[in-house]
């Protein structure tokens, strides 16, 4: 018994700690960030071409018998903090106002921007129409840094392998999907996932770190799915709503076609 | 009318003859003549001829043919064959027969209607016979089923009645089916089969000829029953039937039988036919078809000078643009000239390139092919450079056309694809997915350049392609496989067919099969991330493809390519493709790799010729002097040895080129001059077996000194006539391992 009650103070005593320390982190200007504590985790993807519903010839995406490519591991990973939402515009304009950054090829750049400013309401709109390096750009700016595909899939879907960051069970009324365009961020609080990171299904998809190349070709893996989805062929690459443990391939080509009206991103910071 | 009764003559059943008698006498027309045998009113034979042909109708046991005589031979096609019936069609019972006599024109005609004796049998079946000038038998065959319907269900069962019966009827035709020329082994059945995407012909079975066609609402060949020893056949044209005269093997044809089905009171037309004796073999019937496809085709679009220009280009490449070959991030350009350069290093060059921006990447936002576009490197204007650099290098430009990028209901293609290549400057649309397209669609790009060429991805039906003039062949496990005929390109030659392999690692068949029709080829190596890599043994075969093709362009080009003509050899298929002066012949050799063991099986005479003393014969693909044969006075062409691979080209030309070795020069001299002429020497590469250009000679003769050709290994050394770049002749001179 006394050893039984040992545990569950000991329990006690690092939940407090653990709530402790996100308090500390709010206060110290985190206040826009979640804690995701360190601690294993099994980390499992499928890949997927974003179009035809996997069923893509694609040599990185699926075997020669058509089966899809699946990884699974189990991680350690050191705690991080995660921005609970999508950067937004009114973020990414006080990047540019302080850092004077301009592209060297412009083409689509903050494509829905006018007059070097955001659309009016729009402020809290996640930023759109940016480049991966222009995100990491932000990112190196705001002294962090985009998230890895295992953070970002674990602030997603925590510890458990939920296939959306609510649970298991699709719910179109938690998340911005198939629709015309993207919402304030933080729009579906019952969408958060069990770290409380909003958005990380559906409103836009979101670069990660990764920037690869197969020898022949340039390509991102991005997650989480957009607002947008084109549906009316199956060669659309599909959009909508995107389990949070698919990783997808994104074609990358001319900067202007690389930005994107679907994709944006959110940043993390090492918990030290 | 006048009731005749013949039943004396016909052992089995009781028949009886209603002779419908016009006051018109046959006689009274041009040659064609009617005659009851023994007389009128106690008829057994009908004989039916003019001044070509005589058809001996017998009545028997239903309507049967005994003898089909060609009046200058006095052969019989059917000698040999016990009478066989026109077609059986019916159910229990006996029938009395009706005969009728008409004339249309200038042809004769007779009409046999068979009546059932049985009165739950309520089918009546017409058949009509019809005689012109030519020796060609119109034959058609209508069926009326005429139970009444049943308005009301009667009290009584209608099982034993005539009354409201649909009527399902077994249909054979022992005429068609059952012929023998000499013998069964020796008799040879041409008819169409199905697959799953397209229509096809054969001979005797698919296994052992495939004649790739077009789509199952397109005219057939006649089916044909011929007999190659003989040299004589007689093919059947169907010009409308609602039955599905397609056969799976020679086995399936002989014995298939075929099934209608009628409402009461239903009328039929089970057949529309036409039957032609004919001299020679199954071309006979390919003539009659090709000549009867192109006379209904509307050749308005292949009649555009550009597309004369579009013909001379047979090697495309699939371009990818998202592949670093040609997109360059550092510089975020297209590397235009230097792809450009590598394609010439890799495959002796492009024609053209097929630009594909827009699949698997569209639909990740709401921009659409045609705004991708304008995203791309330099956008609109930055593709006009990438146009005007190819162009500037003799390269093609082609954009893919997506019909199904339809997101947000954006449907004005015809007007957003006419925008887009005014201002990128394209030669051509390719069309995705589709194989089809519409006039206004065609009118939007006409009005902005109406030299745009069209390519469908899939093979158009014979309406469509008048308008698309150009289509890929990709369904590689069927259309591709050695040693399969592509019948469009012999019966449409003006269509471009480009053999296109996507994901698959051996691309020789497809190589093989594009210079074995004469078609162009698609280079596709990166295959929308799955790469592909054309080997470099097969680089080589493209590049001697893409020599053969070139040189010969005045062979390939013609309208009148002849598919598998006639050889020696069961194993050996073998193309034609005659034009004045020369005449080219791919032949392959099928299935050397199912006896790997068995070397040498492909050595002397292969086939016969027929042309010229003075012509001979170089297989330019293995590099070979084809040795020539008189038999009884004939031309036979041999091979000295079995080829090295399956394919050989074998061009027969007149002999104009004198080679003679005189110590350590070659002395040149052309026999009859040509205009625009020039020599060329090429080495052949002893490891590639690729010919490295090494000289060219102005004029028409010369003295070469071998040490110039610079030769340190076993080799080969082609002597070429040129007229511009066509060949006109070729010797072949082995000049041995260190001779020098």
């Amino acid at each position: 018994m006394n050893h039984n009650r040992f545990i569950i103070q000991f329990t006690v005593l690092i939940s407090v700690l653990i709530s402790a320390r996100g308090a500390f982190a709010e206060s110290a200007g985190y206040s826009d960030m979640v804690l995701v504590p360190a601690g294993k985790f099994t980390y499992h993807v499928e890949y997927s071409a974003g179009t035809l519903d996997g069923k893509a010839l694609d040599s990185l995406v699926r075997d020669e018998r058509g089966r899809r490519y699946t990884m699974t591991k189990d991680l350690d990973l050191p705690a991080f903090y995660i921005d609970r939402t999508e950067v937004t515009n009114e973020q990414f304009k006080q990047f540019l106002d302080a850092t004077g950054y301009r592209p060297e090829w412009p083409n689509s750049f903050l494509k829905h921007w006018r007059d070097g400013t955001y659309p009016k309401g729009e402020g809290n709109h996640p930023v759109v129409w940016i480049l991966l390096a222009e995100a990491k750009a932000y990112a190196r700016w705001a002294g962090k840094r985009l998230p890895t595909e295992e953070e970002w899939q674990k602030a997603a879907q925590g510890t458990d392998g939920r296939l959306w960051p609510w649970g298991n069970n699709y719910d179109p009324a938690k998340a911005n999907m198939d629709s015309d365009c993207t919402r304030p961020v933080g729009s579906y609080p019952q969408g958060a996932s069990p770290y409380g990171c909003l958005d990380m299904a559906g409103n836009v998809w979101e670069w990660t770190d990764t920037f690869q190349s197969d020898g022949y070709h340039l390509y991102a893996w991005i997650r989480g799915g957009g607002y947008f989805n084109a549906n009316e062929s199956p060669w659309y690459f599909r959009g909508g709503p995107i389990t949070t443990d698919q990783r997808t391939k994104l074609w990358l080509m001319s900067p202007g076609l690389n930005r994107c009206a679907t994709v944006g991103f959110r940043c993390v910071k090492d918990a030290e | 009318m006048n009731y005749i009764r013949l039943s004396k003559n016909l052992p089995v059943l009781s028949v009886i003859f209603f002779t419908f008698l016009f006051s018109l006498s046959v006689r009274g027309f041009a040659a064609v003549s009617l005659n009851y045998l023994p007389d009128k009113a106690n008829v057994k034979n009908i004989v039916l001829e003019n001044d070509v042909v005589r058809y001996t109708i017998l009545f028997d046991k239903g309507v049967e043919l005994t003898s089909v005589v060609e009046k200058t031979t006095g052969t019989d096609f059917l000698a040999g064959n016990p009478p066989l019936m026109f077609c059986t069609i019916g159910r229990m019972g006996s029938y009395l027969y009706s005969v009728e006599e008409n004339k249309t024109g200038e042809k004769v005609s007779l009409s046999v209607t068979q009546h059932p004796r049985y009165g739950a049998n309520t089918l009546v079946v017409t058949q009509t016979f019809s005689l012109g000038a030519g020796p060609e038998l119109d034959w058609k065959i209508e069926a009326l089923n005429t139970s009444p319907p049943v308005e009301k269900e009667p009290l009584y069962p209608l099982k034993w009645t005539s009354i409201g019966k649909t009527v399902t009827s077994w249909i054979t035709f022992p005429l068609m089916q059952k012929m023998v020329l000499g013998s069964e082994s020796e008799t040879h059945c041409l008819f169409p089969g199905q697959g799953s995407y397209f229509y096809y012909f054969c001979i005797d079975s698919p296994e052992t000829s495939f004649m790739y066609w077009t789509d199952k609402d397109d005219p057939r060949m006649p089916i044909d029953i011929f007999s190659s020893r003989l040299e004589r056949g007689i093919y059947f044209q169907i010009n409308k039937s609602k039955l599905d005269f397609s056969f799976s093997d020679k086995n399936d044809f002989r014995t298939k039988a075929f099934s209608i089905t009628q409402k009461p009171g239903e009328q039929t037309e089970i057949l529309d036919c036409r039957i032609v004796p004919h001299q020679g073999d199954w071309h006979a019937a390919f003539a009659a078809f090709k000549k009867h496809v192109r006379s209904g085709f509307d050749f308005t679009y292949y009649q555009r000078p550009i597309q004369q220009d579009y013909r001379r280009r047979p090697v495309g490449h699939f371009t990818f643009l998202y592949d670093l070959e040609i997109y360059d991030p550092e510089t975020n350009r297209f590397r235009i000239d230097e792809f450009l350069d590598e394609g010439e290093l890799n495959f002796g060059g492009y024609d053209f390139l097929l630009l594909w921006h827009n699949y698997p990447r569209l639909g990740i936002d709401q921009r659409d092919q045609f705004d991708v576009l304008e995203s791309l490197p330099g956008g609109l204007e930055g593709l006009r450079k990438l146009v005007d650099r190819a162009h500037a290098r003799g390269v093609k430009v082609f954009f893919s056309y997506n019909p199904w990028d339809i997101m947000r209901g954006r449907r004005d293609h015809a007007r957003q694809c006419a925008r887009a290549l005014k201002a990128i400057g394209g030669d051509g649309l390719y069309l995705d997915t589709m194989k089809e397209t519409d006039i206004t669609f065609r009118e939007a790009l006409d009005a902005v350049n109406p030299d745009i060429i069209y390519m469908t991805e899939n093979r158009p039906n014979l309406q469509t392609a008048a308008m698309i003039t150009g289509s890929w062949q990709e369904r590689a496990p069927t259309s591709n496989k050695m040693p399969t005929v592509d019948l469009l390109r012999f019966v449409i030659p003006e269509h471009i067919v480009y053999n296109t392999l996507r994901a698959i690692r051996n691309r020789e068949d497809l190589i093989y099969n594009a210079l074995f029709n004469g078609n162009g080829i698609f280079i596709w190596e990166d295959n929308f991330g799955d790469i592909a890599l054309v080997p470099p043994h097969e680089r080589v075969l493209i590049h001697r493809y893409n020599r053969i093709i070139r040189e010969n362009r005045d062979a390939f080009l013609t309208d009148n390519p002849i598919p598998l003509v006639a050889d020696f050899r069961d194993d050996l298929y073998v193309n034609a493709f005659p034009t004045t002066g020369k005449c080219v012949y791919p032949a392959y050799q099928d299935d050397r790799e199912k006896a790997p063991w068995e070397s040498k099986r492909l050595i002397g005479p292969f086939m016969e010729v027929e042309h010229p003393d003075n012509w001979h014969y170089v297989d330019v693909w293995n590099h070979r002097a084809i040795p020539l044969k008189k038999e009884n006075g004939k031309t036979q062409l041999l091979f000295p040895e079995e080829p090295t691979g399956p394919l050989s080209c074998i061009v027969g030309m007149p002999e104009n080129l004198k080679v003679e070795q005189e110590g350590e020069a070659l002395r040149i001299t052309v026999i009859k001059p040509v205009e625009n002429a020039s020599i060329q020497l090429n080495t052949v590469n002893n490891l590639t077996w690729m010919e490295e250009e090494v000289l060219k000679l102005e004029g028409t003769s010369g003295i070469v000194q071998i040490a110039r050709l610079n030769l340190d290994s076993p080799y080969l050394v082609l002597v070429k006539l040129m007229q511009g770049d066509v060949l006109r002749d070729e010797v072949v001179l082995d000049l041995g391992w260190k001779k020098l």
